[in-house]
C-alpha cells in the first residue's frame, strides 16, 4: 500500500510507538512510556518523499515482472516451429528486452514500450 | 289686625332682616319680634341673654329639639328613632353604621349597577358576586395557590389546595403533584421539551454522537487511545449506556493483528481473556476492514463519564492502523431502567 505519513513518522524516529493525525499539521507521536515525541516538519516531509517513491519504483518493478511473465509464451521454441507459428518473435525479444531494462533499473514514470501485435502464419 | 273700632296690641318687632333686639331692649316677660326674618325673642330666666323663640329648626339649641312622633314627608317617625325610611337619597359626611350582627343583613342593594368604590376589605363572605376584579402578576417570585371550587356551577366557596397545588407567577411554574389525561403532542402546546420525567425502562432517555476523522496508528502491545472518544452524564444512576462504535482497522501487514476495546474513563470494560471487545487479523494478507461493535454498560452515576476506544497491536513490533483514512463514530445512549 501507499505509504502514509505515519509510515513516515515511523521511519523517521526508531522510538515511535503510536502515531495520531491525518497530515504533517496535526501529527503526534508517542514513545513506549506514552511520552509526545517531538517531531520535525521537514524530517517527517522528506522521509514521506522518499517511501513514496521508494513504493513507486518498486511498483514500476513489479509492472514490469508482470509484463514479462504476459509474455513468457513468446520466448517458448516451439511458438516458431508449431503451426500455426509466430513469425514475429523477434518484435517480442526486443519488447521484452525493453522491458527487462526497467525491471532491473526501474524509474519513476518510464518510457514503457509498445506491446507487439502478435503475428502468426 | 285689630277688630274696628279697637286698638291694636302691638309687641316690640321690627322689620329690618337680622336685627335682634339686645339686653337691654328686653324685659323680663316682654317678647321682641322680627317680621322679616319671622322670629321671635326673649330674655332667659336671668335676663342675662336673648333668647331666639321660634324660627326653622336650624336656629334652635341642638339639645332642645326632639321629634318623638309622627311623620317627616309621610315617614313614621318611631319613638326615639326613625324606624324605616323611604328617602329619595341619603348622603352622610361621616360613617352610616348599623348595629345589626346576625340575622337580617344590615342594609340590602336592589340595584344590578356596580356599587363604585365599595372597598370591603375585610368582608366575611361576597356571597353571590358575579365577578371580581382581576389583577395581572408576573413578576412576584413567592408561591401563589390557584382557586379551586367543588363544582362547576352555583355559587360556591373559593378554596386552595397548598400542599397539591401552586403557581410562581416569575418563572410560570405551575406545580401540582399529579396529572390525570393524554399527553399526545396534539394536547400540548407550545415547546414539547420534557426536562425531567420518568420513562418507560428501555427508553432512550439521550443520545450522543462523537465522530473521528484522524488516522490513529500504534505498535504498542498495550491499550493506547484511538482518540475516537464521547462523554454522557446520565440522568439517573441507574441508567445503562448503550455504545455503538463504527470506525475502520487497518493490521498494517500479513500476519499481524490487532485488538479494540472500550474505556469507561480509565478502566477498560472489555471483557474475555483479552481484556477487550473486538480483534482483527489477518494471516495472508494485510487487511483493511470496517469494524464495529456495540457494548452495554452500568456506569451507576450521574457525573460527566466518558467513553473512548483504544487499541493495541499483538505484537510490539508491529503497527495497526484504526480509521486509516476514514471516519469513525461513537454513539452514546442512555435507557431508561
Amino acid at each position: 500500500m501507499m505509504p502514509t505519513i505515519h509510515d513516515a513518522v515511523r521511519a523517521s524516529y526508531s522510538n515511535v510507538v503510536t502515531v495520531y493525525g491525518n497530515s504533517i499539521n496535526d501529527l503526534s507521536a508517542l514513545d513506549a512510556n506514552k511520552a509526545e515525541i517531538s517531531l520535525n516538519q521537514e524530517t517527517i516531509n522528506n522521509e514521506l518523499t522518499n517511501l513514496i517513491n521508494s513504493y513507486n519504483l518498486e511498483q514500476v518493478k513489479s509492472k514490469a515482472m508482470s509484463l514479462l511473465q504476459a509474455t513468457d509464451w513468446a520466448t517458448l521454441s516451439d511458438v516458431t516451429t508449431a503451426t500455426p507459428k509466430l513469425i514475429n518473435q523477434a518484435s517480442f525479444f526486443t519488447y521484452r528486452q525493453a522491458i527487462r531494462a526497467i525491471a532491473v533499473n526501474p524509474q519513476l514514470n518510464p518510457s514503457w514500450p509498445s506491446l507487439p501485435t502478435e503475428e502468426w502464419a | 289686625m285689630s277688630q274696628t273700632g279697637y286698638t291694636p296690641i302691638q309687641l316690640y318687632y321690627s322689620t329690618t332682616a337680622s336685627n335682634t333686639p339686645s339686653v337691654a331692649n328686653l324685659s323680663l316677660g316682654e317678647l321682641g319680634i322680627n317680621l322679616a326674618d319671622q322670629k321671635a325673642y326673649m330674655l332667659n330666666a336671668a335676663g342675662t341673654a336673648v333668647v331666639t323663640l321660634v324660627g326653622t329648626l336650624g336656629n334652635q339649641n341642638a339639645n332642645s329639639v326632639s321629634i318623638t312622633g309622627g311623620s317627616v314627608n309621610g315617614t313614621t317617625i318611631g319613638a326615639t328613632t326613625a324606624s324605616t325610611g323611604a328617602f329619595t337619597t341619603i348622603s352622610a359626611t361621616g360613617v352610616i353604621t348599623s348595629t345589626v350582627a346576625t340575622g337580617t343583613a344590615p342594609f340590602t342593594i336592589a340595584s344590578t349597577t356596580q356599587v363604585a368604590n365599595l372597598n370591603a376589605a375585610t368582608a366575611g363572605t361576597a356571597t353571590n358576586a358575579t365577578n371580581t376584579a382581576i389583577t395581572d402578576n408576573t413578576s412576584s417570585s413567592a408561591t401563589w395557590y390557584p382557586t379551586i371550587v367543588s363544582a362547576t356551577t352555583g355559587n360556591l366557596p373559593q378554596t386552595t389546595s397548598s400542599t397539591k397545588l401552586s403557581f410562581v407567577p416569575s418563572t410560570g411554574t405551575l406545580t401540582a403533584t399529579a396529572f390525570s389525561g393524554n399527553l399526545a403532542g396534539s394536547n400540548i402546546t407550545g415547546s414539547r421539551s420534557i426536562t425531567t420525567g420518568v420513562m418507560p425502562v428501555g427508553s432512550v432517555i439521550q443520545t450522543v454522537f462523537s465522530t473521528l476523522g484522524s488516522t490513529a496508528s500504534t505498535s504498542s502491545s498495550s491499550f493506547v487511545t484511538t482518540g475516537l472518544t464521547a462523554s454522557i452524564t446520565p440522568t439517573s444512576s441507574t441508567s445503562k449506556i448503550v455504545i455503538h462504535v463504527g470506525g475502520s482497522v487497518d493490521n498494517g501487514s500479513v500476519g499481524t493483528q490487532g485488538y479494540l476495546t472500550l474505556y469507561r474513563g480509565s478502566t477498560n470494560i472489555g471483557g474475555g481473556s483479552q481484556s477487550m471487545v473486538a480483534s482483527f487479523y489477518g494471516s495472508t494478507s494485510r487487511i483493511q476492514s470496517p469494524a464495529g461493535f456495540v457494548v452495554e454498560d452500568s456506569p451507576a452515576t450521574t457525573s460527566s463519564t466518558a467513553y473512548t476506544v483504544y487499541f493495541s497491536s499483538q505484537t510490539a513490533t508491529q503497527t495497526v492502523y484504526f480509521n486509516n483514512g476514514a471516519i469513525a463514530y461513537i454513539v452514546l445512549q442512555e435507557i431508561a431502567q
